[in-house]
């Protein structure tokens, strides 16, 4: 039997430029199985850049990207992003598609028969705190809340080993947010998967990280968890960073 | 949503090849877009009639480059032509300098020519009769000293060698204004004053009826143009004796016989069929039944020949432009140039792409129904292009990169992005594109009557060679009726079509 990966994603040596700017300029990290990654910055760091690259969505300029062990390849990433659920910021929902043809799209593209979209229907309902008389509306009849949450149940659908979500609380009013904050770690304690979640709030960072990465110009400036990060700054813009939200951080 | 486009797209199948205008088999008669040659046409019809062929007349087809082309491609079995023409237009560079030689060269080409009919239907040149006595011009020499005198000519005249080239170098004439227009638009620009002189056939109606002087051609330069039957080799095989019937109208008809039946067709308005029957029972003992088409017949003809440039133009354009819009939105570079081409397509003035195709088309072997039709949908369906390619393309482009994202995370390939995501996303701005290039190809299609194509374009040219507002309006009309039906057929399907969710109005939002 092969041992355990431990690490789900592996990037080495990553930069990608685009045309006029370098947004990840050097990047090496791990991101381990089973824990919650947090990435954060401020807005233009390269966070959500190095979450596509993740995802295979954009190629890097140089270095790689491995992902259970194999590379991550831009042109033939189908079959990888099935195993990865995907919550762009804002939901990112199709919205000619009910919420429930959107939760399944890729299931009945891949050929489910009723019953078995039924049931995982369901579980992911349940896993996403959406309530089922929901699901034949469309994106634009729901609330910021129920959108994100049919985009999670979305995401969650082909029950894929590892979650990225991209300021899934971005869009949202304080009450909802605060609300869907607790639901959300709550449905990432039940599921116990890989989950790396980009944001630019420290207090949301700390409360769902196992571990921080905080993002700047494109540069990682450290990563560990919140205490580490709070109690031994690898550089004055950590404390800076830290220092301009810790009225946020609720822990 | 994909059960509403099957019965859609079903519908449409239907609709397109659903049989609309009934094929008929035998010989086929084909007449220029001007009185007499129609009511030879009809003259001919009732001739072969007498022989019991029942020859479909296909009235009006347009000038003698459409008509040569649909008799060599066989669309038409026989028409009238005036020997002048032939040797200047048909067999233009050649030497045929007597009628036998012009029957060896039209051989060579499958093609045989009558004797004369018994009439010379030359060019004249004409001018009111009030002005000419003003001006005191009898002659044709007699412009060359006005050089202030404005000639409206017919496209044909302003174009051809034997035209007004070849007229203004033989008399030495000095005039500037010198505008091609419309044949029977020049007659009541003559009236008007706007222009002195224009262009006139010998034999031409119109000279009795707004009293026009011919002014003398005494330089000789106008060749004869005695009028003749062109068919093809092998009718006299197919139907003999609609050949032997046909050819009693040689040495038939005198130029004075002829004014008379177009001053009764054109003044008099009577319908070219009924003037053609007069003459074969008066001067040919043969008595033929004029069953005269109703408004309501017309009209369902028109529209069905309307119909069937429209569907199949319309049919191919969406099969053709929504792939090529994806197409375009997928590869920029081909967009720019797909979008460049079918824009340039656009530009091109309508007549001129029409009969620029009759020949390319016939040259593929399509032919359809009544001649040149063929060439009206390939002309159509170019037209249509632009706004479908351009709205799929601008369509799919238009569509927000989150969506786009999201599809290409979940892991869909880009086959079912397209088909799942991305058209219906575009749908409403495809369909808008698709309503443009209906409504627009229902227009167009009134000039594919200039090429024989039929519709309701017919009425509208026949009105204007009739000076008849009725009829003009008899196809005017109806086709903006057309028009707003398919604008509605669209709205219909815009609601079929555009999924839901996309109708739903952000202030319909609850919770």
């Amino acid at each position: 039997m092969a041992p355990p990966v431990q690490d789900v994603f592996e990037l080495r040596g990553i930069r990608k430029a685009f045309s006029d700017e370098v947004a990840v300029d050097g990047v090496d990290l791990s991101i381990a199985s089973g824990a919650t990654t947090v990435l954060i910055g401020p807005s233009g760091c390269g966070k959500s850049t190095l979450l596509r690259l993740l995802l295979g969505l954009v190629a890097p300029t140089s270095g790689s990207v491995t992902f259970e062990g194999s590379p991550v390849d831009p042109t033939d990433a189908l079959a990888q992003r099935r195993r990865m659920g995907y919550v762009i910021q804002g939901g990112g929902l199709f919205p000619h598609l009910s919420a429930e043809g959107n939760v399944t799209l890729l299931a009945r593209h891949l050929g489910w028969d009723a019953d078995r979209l039924a049931a995982r229907i369901a579980e992911v309902c349940d896993l996403a705190r959406l309530e089922r008389g929901l699901l034949g509306r469309f994106p634009l009849q729901l609330s910021g809340g129920q959108r994100q949450r049919v985009a999670l149940a979305r995401a969650l659908f082909l029950d894929p080993g590892v979650l990225l979500l991209d300021e899934p609380l971005g869009a949202l009013d304080p009450i909802v947010r605060s609300d869907l904050q607790d639901e959300l770690r709550a449905t990432f304690d039940d599921l116990g998967k890989t989950v790396v979640l980009v944001t630019h709030d420290m207090g949301e960072a700390a409360f769902f990280a196992d571990r921080i990465v905080l993002m700047k110009d494109g540069r990682v400036v450290q990563e560990g968890t919140f205490d580490e990060l709070d109690g031994a700054p690898a550089d004055p813009f950590v404390t800076r960073f830290i220092g301009a939200q810790r009225s946020h951080v609720v822990r | 949503m994909s059960a509403r486009l099957w019965i859609v797209g079903a519908a449409a199948l239907v609709f397109a090849f659903v049989p609309l205008t009934s094929e008929r088999e035998g010989p086929r008669v084909g007449s220029k877009k001007f009185t007499e040659s129609v009511v030879l046409g009809d003259v001919l019809a009732g001739l072969a009639l007498d022989a019991d062929v029942d020859a479909l007349h296909a009235r009006e087809l347009g000038g003698t480059r459409i008509l040569f082309e649909a008799l060599l491609s066989g669309e038409i079995d026989v028409y009238p032509e005036y020997t002048g023409t032939i040797a200047q237009e048909i067999l233009a560079g050649r030497d045929v300098s007597d009628l036998d030689a012009m029957r060896a060269a039209l051989a060579e080409q499958g093609v045989v020519m009558s004797k004369p009919l018994g009439f010379n239907n030359g060019y004249a040149v004409g001018m009111r009769e009030a002005r000419a006595e003003e001006l005191g011009i009898t002659t044709i020499s007699g412009l060359a000293s006005r050089p202030d005198l404005a000639f409206g000519f017919s496209s044909e005249f302003m174009d051809r060698a034997d035209g007004w080239p070849a007229l203004r170098d033989a008399y030495g004439l000095p005039q500037r204004r010198v505008a091609g227009m419309d044949h029977d638009v020049a007659y009541r620009q003559l009236q008007s004053g706007a222009i002195d002189a224009m262009d006139v056939y010998t034999t031409d109606a119109d000279v009795l009826a707004f009293d026009l002087r011919l002014l003398r051609d005494d330089r000789e330069h106008f060749p004869l143009y005695e009028a003749v039957l062109l068919y093809r080799d092998d009718l006299a095989r197919r139907a003999p004796g609609m050949v032997t019937s046909m050819l009693r109208l040689e040495g038939a008809i005198d130029e004075a016989r002829m004014m008379q039946m177009n001053a009764s067709a054109r003044i008099d308005r009577v319908p070219e069929r009924q003037v053609a029957a007069a003459f074969l029972a008066s001067d040919l003992g043969v008595k033929i039944e004029v069953r005269e088409e109703t408004r309501a017949d017309r009209l369902r003809r028109h529209t069905l020949e309307h119909l069937q440039l429209v569907r199949l133009s319309f049919l191919l354009a969406v099969l053709f432009g929504v792939p090529l819009g994806v197409l375009a939105a997928k590869r920029p570079l081909f967009g720019q140039v797909a979008l460049g081409v079918v824009g340039i397509i656009q530009t091109v003035p309508a007549l001129a792409l029409l009969v620029v195709l009759i020949e390319p088309v016939a040259a593929l072997g399509l032919t359809g129904v009544g001649s040149g039709s063929a060439a009206a949908i390939v002309a159509l369906f170019l037209y249509s292009l632009l706004p479908i390619v351009r709205n799929t393309c601008e369509g799919l482009g238009g569509i927000p990169d989150d969506l786009r994202e999201s599809a290409e995370a979940l892991g869909l390939p880009p086959l079912a992005r397209l088909i799942r995501v991305e058209l219906p996303l575009a749908s409403r701005t495809i369909l808008a594109g698709l309503k443009t290039a209906a409504v627009l190809n229902v227009g167009f299609a009134t000039l594919g009557a200039l090429i024989g194509a039929g519709g309701y374009g017919q009425p509208i040219l026949t009105g204007i060679r009739l000076d008849d507002y009725g009829l003009i309006l008899e196809g005017a009309v109806p086709a903006a009726l057309l028009a707003v039906v398919c604008q509605g057929l669209f709205e219909v399907l815009d609601r079929l079509l555009v999924p839901a969710g996309l109708r739903t109005s952000r202030s319909a939002r609850t919770g």
